[in-house]
């Protein structure tokens, strides 16, 4: 009975209800593609960074983090080829593959820009990453020492050079010593990750080794784990067995990365939820004017005996239907939209450049992802909140006196 | 026919071998006549900096003072950016003055890569020129009507170059043209010195170039527009007191 009722008064004005339905439905469907957009980046980023930085746990020389900026050589792991052969061993090991990471100037003779050199090895790198699958044009090594390098395709882009072509590398022997290197372009890499895109040249580990005075030395040792999500327990086990080395797992490594999404994503849901918030104090002004309007039906339905609990209900009743309503066509509609979202993605491409480093490792498309904990969240989200917000009016309502209300008439 | 070709070649080399010990110098020897030269009891200068970075001109004025091989002193008074900017060497050891943050830096480690006041010579050029023969074999693989052309390959690990060709005139013992090279081989930057003066019984180049060959139009020039060589050079100029002064 007092649902009929409930559904009948709030159409008694279609306007009002609609216009407030209206907002309810656009704060969730606002609310959900946000998360949907901001889950697609982050989880992109993730991903880029353990494919083509990280892996899932790294080894270091136990003193290389603390001077990681400079991307010492100095600091390096002289013997990895027992680790490496103990942890392809490991039956928690996918891949294990060694690098090492250089600063570099990069100089076609004119114009000389600062990059980073990652010395792959080509025999294992793809068991961890995947820059052979980023290959946009050309080939990946054949051999340990051929004088060859992979670019970056916003490099390759800003020098103006494609494959075949030859660039100069300057940079310096673990000694100090300057060393310049004239590579030829054997591919370009685009991987849609800054940090390799923009900014790096991949060698082939020998020649790296070889040219840099390392010897057999590398500076990481890069592992990939069958089960991604154990990296923890992992790290702490190898620390135990390792020592004079630092264990990180890609978390560690991202940590800035990991702690700025989640601070982007606490101002973007705070600012989401004020919008929220002005959609419920459109619900609970609907409803206040709704029960001043009704005065006299007010009187007259406690005249006529309806408990005090009951006019409560009513209203609360009335409120919690526009949220049903708000946020069944909300997710509705956030649904509808975030189909192309996560089917085609939106390209970033445009913004990224120009802000720069950002620390997201996306370039260009950024797919959205369906989280339907955020979904069914947000749906009863909206009813409650709408349920609860309706309680202040009702109680505005009920309170009014059968005899002065029937006096207004 | 080919142990005539190594004939040659032994012949060749032989003469060109007793061509250089008849001058009956060695390459140690010119670097050491070199260092003659170019070191002094005490100097003062008055130098301009012209800084080439693509069409631009950057243009620096300072005033050095120097003692022996391990002491200098250096103040730019202008522009007005970098009036105030001093720089003292003791030893292996440098430390810079910024005026504007009023603070003194030593600079150490990877700051030593830098570029100094923008121009092409960095840190650790300006350290290490003074201790090649510590650092470097001395060859001496030529000569002309003009110059010896040394061959300075390094005997240390911890080089900045890894090998260095200077060519030294033969009348004055001034280096007058060097080029620095990396590990591979290849040559990253050429140093010229000319415009020779003689103070006293010394000779001092005026005029200094550098020039970046990985940069297009990126070189430095350094004129010494007046020297004063053996002065009595005020107390106190060689301490990190004088750098806040």
């Amino acid at each position: 009975m007092l649902i009929k009722l409930a559904f009948r008064n709030i159409f008694r004005h279609f306007n009002r209800t609609f216009l407030t339905f209206l907002a309810i439905a656009l704060g969730l469907m606002l609310l959900i593609i946000m998360d949907s957009m901001l889950s697609g980046i982050d989880q992109e980023s993730f991903n880029k960074i353990i494919n083509y930085e990280t892996g899932h746990i790294k080894i270091f020389d136990k003193n290389y983090r603390e001077d990681e900026e400079n991307l010492p050589l100095d600091k390096s792991i002289e013997k990895p080829d027992s680790i490496i052969k103990a942890l392809g061993k490991d039956p928690e090991v996918a891949g294990v593959t060694s690098r090492i990471n250089f600063r570099i100037m990069l100089s076609n003779g004119v114009d000389q820009y600062p990059a980073v050199g990652i010395a792959v090895n080509p025999k294992d790198d793809q068991s961890v990453f995947l820059l052979k699958q980023a290959l946009e044009k050309g080939r990946f090594f054949s051999k340990n020492d051929e004088e060859t390098m992979l670019l970056g395709e916003g490099l390759a882009e800003d020098f103006g050079v494609d494959v075949g072509d030859y660039l100069t590398v300057l940079t310096r022997t673990k000694h100090d010593t300057y060393q310049a290197l004239d590579l030829r372009i054997k591919g370009i890499l685009k991987t849609e990750d800054p940090k390799i895109d923009w900014a790096a040249v991949v060698i082939p580990l020998g020649l790296g080794q070889a040219s840099l005075d390392m010897g057999s030395a590398v500076t990481e040792i890069d592992i990939k784990l069958k089960n991604p999500n154990k990296t923890k327990e992992f790290r702490d086990r190898l620390a135990k067995d390792l020592t004079g080395f630092e264990v990180a797992t890609w978390q560690d490594l991202a940590s800035d990365v990991i702690a700025m999404s989640q601070a982007k994503r606490g101002g973007s849901v705070f600012l989401l939820f004020s919008v929220f918030l002005i959609a419920l104090i459109g619900i609970s002004n609907t409803i206040l004017l709704a029960a001043f309007e009704r005065t006299r039906e007010i009187g007259m339905m406690a005249a006529m005996g309806m408990k005090r609990s009951q006019i409560i209900r009513l209203f609360v009743l009335e409120g919690a239907m526009i949220g049903v309503m708000g946020s069944i066509v909300g997710c509705l509609l956030a649904v509808l939209l975030n189909f192309p979202f996560v089917k085609y993605g939106l390209n970033w491409g445009f913004l990224m450049r120009d802000m720069g480093d950002i620390g997201y490792r996306v370039t260009g498309v950024s797919r959205g992802v369906w989280n339907i904990n955020m979904i069914v969240g947000a749906f009863i989200f909206g009813i409650v909140v709408s349920a609860i917000t309706s309680i202040y009016p009702a109680r505005v309502a009920s309170k009014m006196d059968p005899t002065e209300a029937l006096k207004k008439i | 026919m080919r142990y005539k070709f190594v004939f040659w070649i032994l012949i060749l080399f032989s003469i060109s071998y007793l061509g250089f010990s008849a001058s009956g110098i060695t390459g140690d020897e010119i670097i050491n006549e070199v260092d003659k030269n170019m070191t002094f009891t005490s100097a003062r200068m008055e130098s301009k900096m012209l800084i080439h970075v693509g069409k631009q001109v950057r243009t620096k004025k300072m005033i050095s003072y120097a003692q022996g091989k391990d002491k200098s002193f250096a103040k730019f008074t202008s522009p007005a950016r970098d009036k105030g900017v001093k720089y003292l060497k003791i030893g292996d050891n440098m430390w810079m003055y910024l005026p504007s943050v009023d603070k003194i830096i030593k600079i150490a480690g990877h700051m030593l890569r830098q570029s100094m006041m923008g121009s092409d010579f960095s840190y650790e050029d300006a350290l290490e020129s003074n201790k090649l023969l510590e650092k470097y074999k001395v060859t001496l693989i030529g000569q002309d009507e003009k110059s010896y052309i040394l061959e300075l390959t390094a005997k240390v690990k911890k080089v900045t170059y890894y090998k260095r060709k200077i060519w030294v005139d033969k009348r004055t013992f001034i280096p007058t043209r060097e080029e620095l090279f990396a590990k591979s081989g290849k040559k990253l930057k050429v140093m010229t010195m000319g415009e020779v003066k003689r103070f006293g019984r010394r000779y001092y180049p005026t005029y200094m170039t550098i020039e970046n060959l990985l940069r297009r139009d990126s070189k430095t020039e350094l004129f010494t527009t007046k020297a004063q060589f053996d002065i009595r050079i005020p107390a106190g100029i060689f301490s990190q007191a004088n750098l806040k002064k």
